[in-house]
Parts: structure tokens; sequence; C-alpha cells
């Protein structure tokens, strides 16, 4: 009877490293996908009510406290912001007309479904839970943003919920990009909570507070998608890197709302911005023939505008909007 | 109380605390893991089969829960009900002292047993002690502090229903007693 229980008891252990060894090296394995994803269907209605018994923090409270010397200095800072608002806005429609007339077509329907986060788990697998899954179209691997920028990636999907893997979590990998210096890297979470871009080349020039965004390659998510900016800057052990800390504007934990990107790179927009560069370049051509440079430069510059979709307008007023 | 019925009500409750209340009982980076508790109680009150069964069943649904590697938290629960089984054969003192060593070690060492498959399975190098402190620790003390008052409610309920805690003697008494009406 005791031999039969010690024989037991070692099956269960060594089933258990068996799991360990295959979940290791075959992670997107459909059976356990599907095992995944049969579990959080039936366990979502208490997911529902975890939301229920603990809504997200109501971020307006948090202002109420404010001194008036902080409110002040909020106001100037809107103030300078605006003013930034405006000089980006210029930038912005500079880059389309220059885009549009290079035909650099660079650009991507940012397809979305908006969703609801009902929980995150902060233990050793930093999860979010939305309230949107297969019925809307949502599938493992795509990539998740917030209003203020990247906030992780799908990793398994009921038919109304699904399991969102967010950047600072210790196993998620991102291939990022510094906005400067275009220098791309490995954006990694850790357990103790920091958000680590590795393999940036010790000849580039980074400096604390420059932008980090997606650099789009792998073909998961977007490119150009805000991250966060470097908070410090060190060197790893091989000297040739530098590995730098990065900093997220907002709490992930305390995100309410989320954008599923449903939508990758769009050949159909990119048709059309083609078609309309080849427009752009006839009117330049009998403009030019003309000798009306003024009349050049306003169609150029309105039919550069029209030439792109809202998604991209969507896509570039995010760009704007970074810090 | 049947023990059957205790068990059953038992996995419910901290199956359902697990699911609904972790979440919004988080303080700061400590989260408490209830599916513990109904590990240790039936390791200790059951034994050491039907302690690494529930261990293991409680460990892969915690693990397909999360999504971590799967088969890490069942690995980390077998052992500890392992563990737990063998602090009660060792130990025979006051029901307050012998919750507060179960639950002490029973916590530390499944965060520390998951922390370590966690990290080899994630292949981390860095970040390993931060993370201990961070987390590990203040999330091992709440569900310490949790499992020890659970515990010692449970020890002291067993003693008011002599039918849970000595199953076998009370069906003994019964059987001779059947025994001298026969006679």
């Amino acid at each position: 009877m005791r031999l039969r229980n010690i024989i037991i008891v070692a099956i269960l252990l060594v089933i258990s490293i068996g799991l360990i060894t295959f979940s290791v090296k075959m992670p997107d394995n459909p059976i356990l996908s599907t095992v995944k994803s049969g579990v959080n269907t039936v366990v979502s209605p208490f997911k529902n009510l975890s939301s229920i018994i603990n809504p997200q923090k109501d971020k307006a409270g948090q202002y109420k406290n404010y001194s008036d010397e902080e409110i002040e200095k909020i106001v100037q800072e809107n103030s300078q912001l605006k003013e930034l608002i405006s000089q980006l806005e210029e930038y912005r429609q500079q880059n389309m007309r220059l885009t549009t007339l290079l035909e650099l077509s660079n650009t991507y329907n940012l397809e979305s479904v908006s969703a609801k986060v009902l929980t995150t788990s902060k233990g050793w697998n930093q999860v979010a839970t939305i309230n949107k899954g297969s019925a809307d179209g949502i599938q493992v691997g795509m990539g998740v943003m917030s209003s203020s920028g990247f906030y992780g990636q799908v990793v398994s999907v009921s038919q109304n919920t699904s399991e969102v893997k967010l950047i600072t979590d210790a196993s998620s990998n991102v291939s990022a990009m510094l906005q400067n210096t275009r220098e791309t890297g490995t954006l990694t979470g850790s357990y103790d909570g920091n958000l680590v871009l590795e393999y940036i080349p010790i000849t580039s020039s980074v400096g604390a507070g420059d932008a980090i965004l997606t650099s789009g390659e792998g073909g998961s998510f977007p490119r150009g998608i805000f991250i966060g900016t470097v908070k410090t800057i060190e060197t790893d052990s091989s000297d040739l890197y530098y590995r730098l800390t990065v900093d997220t504007i907002i709490d992930l934990f305390s995100c309410e709302e989320v954008l599923v990107l449903t939508g990758k790179e769009d050949s159909t927009a990119s048709l059309v911005d083609v078609n309309r560069i080849n427009e752009i370049k006839g009117a330049l051509s009998s403009d030019s023939v003309s000798g009306n440079s003024s009349v050049m430069n306003s169609t150029t510059s309105q039919k550069a505008n029209e030439g792109f979709s809202t998604s991209n307008m969507d896509a570039n007023k995010n760009d704007a909007a970074q810090p | 109380m049947n023990k059957a019925i205790f068990y059953t009500i038992l996995i419910v409750l901290t199956s359902l605390f697990q699911l609904v209340l972790s979440g919004p009982i988080t303080i700061v980076n400590a989260c408490p893991n209830f599916f513990l508790i109904s590990v240790v109680v039936i390791s200790l009150y059951s034994g050491m089969l039907p302690g690494a069964i529930t261990a293991f069943a409680f460990g892969l649904f915690y693990d397909f829960l999360y999504g971590g590697c799967i088969g890490c938290m069942a690995l980390t629960f077998i052992l500890v009900s392992l563990v737990v089984c063998l602090i009660n054969r060792i130990l025979n003192l006051q029901p307050v002292v012998n919750s507060a060593i179960v639950a002490i070690t029973a916590s530390f060492l499944t965060e520390l047993i998951y922390a370590i498959a966690s990290i080899l399975t994630n292949s981390l190098s860095s970040g390993v002690f931060t993370t201990l402190l961070n987390y590990s620790l203040p999330s091992a003390i709440y569900s310490a502090v949790i499992l020890f008052v659970l515990l010692f409610i449970i020890a002291s309920l067993l003693k008011q229903t002599p039918s849970m805690a000595s199953n076998t003697n009370e069906a003994l008494r019964k059987h001779k007693s059947k025994v001298v009406k026969y006679k």
C-alpha cells in the first residue's frame, strides 16, 4: 500500500517535469492552447465578478488633493504641451507630404478592437484578462495598446475573453527601437517590474529620456508604437551593448481600456497611396510646366493629406502625441 | 461533518477565493495563494497520496489559469505537499505551533520552488534577488498569515467534530457497540 502510494506520487512528479519540458520546448502547442482557452472560458464569469468587486481606480479622484501651486504648474505644462502639439502638427503635415512624395508607403492600417481590462495579475505571470475574445476577431499573438503606448501581447483567447501578457512580464520579448537613432534591440520585462532594452550597440548615441518605439520586426505589431523613455543607461557584461532601463508613462496595472490591434499591414492602403502619389506626380509635372509654384504646393499638400486613410491619421496622431 | 463534504466545501471555497479575491486583496506586490490552503489541509489530514493528487490538480489548474510554464506549479505543490506530510509526522506540538510551522514552511517553500522553476524555465540571468525580495517574500508572508489563521481554525473545528478528526475511532466504536448488541 505504502509502496503503491510512493509510486503514484513519483508518477505525478514525473508527469509534472514532463509537462514543464513540453511547455518550454513547445510553448505554442495547440493542445496546451486549447486547454488554456477552455479553462479561461470556464473561469471567465468569476473573473468578471472579480472586476466588479475590484473596480479600477478612479483616475479623476487622484487630482482631488492637488495644491494650488501644483495646479498652476500643471496649467503651465498644459500650455507648453499645447505649443508643442502645434509644432508637432506642423511636423506631422510636413512628414505626410514628404512621405507621400517619396513613395514611402510604410504606413499601417491600425485596425483595432477596444476592450475592457477585467483583471490584472501581478504575480509571477503578469497577465491581464480583457473582455473580448475570438468572437470579436481576436487571435493569439496580436499586439495590445493602452492609451499611452504599447501594453502587451495576446497569449490566450477564449470565446469572450483573452489573456494579454504585459510587456513587463519576465518572459515578454518585443523588438523595439530608439526613436532618435533607429537602433533596434530586444525589450524584455523582468520580475522586478523593470523594462529593459538590450542589444543596443555601444557606438550609438543614447540619452536619458529618449523615446522607445516598437520596431515592427517580426510582424506581430505595427512599427512606431510608443513604449516608453530611457531611464538609465548601463553597458552589459560584454561591454559591446547598452542595457537600457525603460520608463513607461503609465502604470500598466491601472489601465482600464485597451486597444487590440487586429489588423496588420494593409496592402490595399498601400496601393491607394501609390495611386495618390502618381496623381500628385502628375499634378507636380503639370504645375511645373505652368510655373505656378504656389498653386503646386497647396495642391500637393492637400492631395497628400487626402491620400491618407483615417487609420493612418490616427497612427500619426499617436506618434505625434509622444512626449 | 463528513470528510468528503468538508473537502468539497474547502476546494470550492479556495478556488472561488483564488479566482475572485486574489486580485482585489493584492497589497503592493504581495498576492496570496489560496490553492495552497487546500493542498496543505488535505496533505495534513488525509496523507501523502490524496495530498499529492490534490497538489497536482490544483497546480495544473493554476498553471493553465495564469499562463505560466505548464507544470511548474504542479511540481511545486507536490513537493510542498510531501514536505507538509513529513513535518506532520515529525512534529507533535501544540496546534498553534504546528499550524505556524506548517504555514510558514509551506508558503515560503512554494514561493522559493516556483521562483526557481520560473527562473530556470525563463532562462533569466538578472533580477533574481530583487524579484525574491520584492515579490516572493511579501507574497510568502501574506500567504503564510492567511494559511496560519485557517489552519488554526480548522484544527479547532476538528477538535470539536470527532467524527472528522477520528473517523476510524468512531467507526470502531460503532462496530464494537453492534457486536455487543448481537451478543
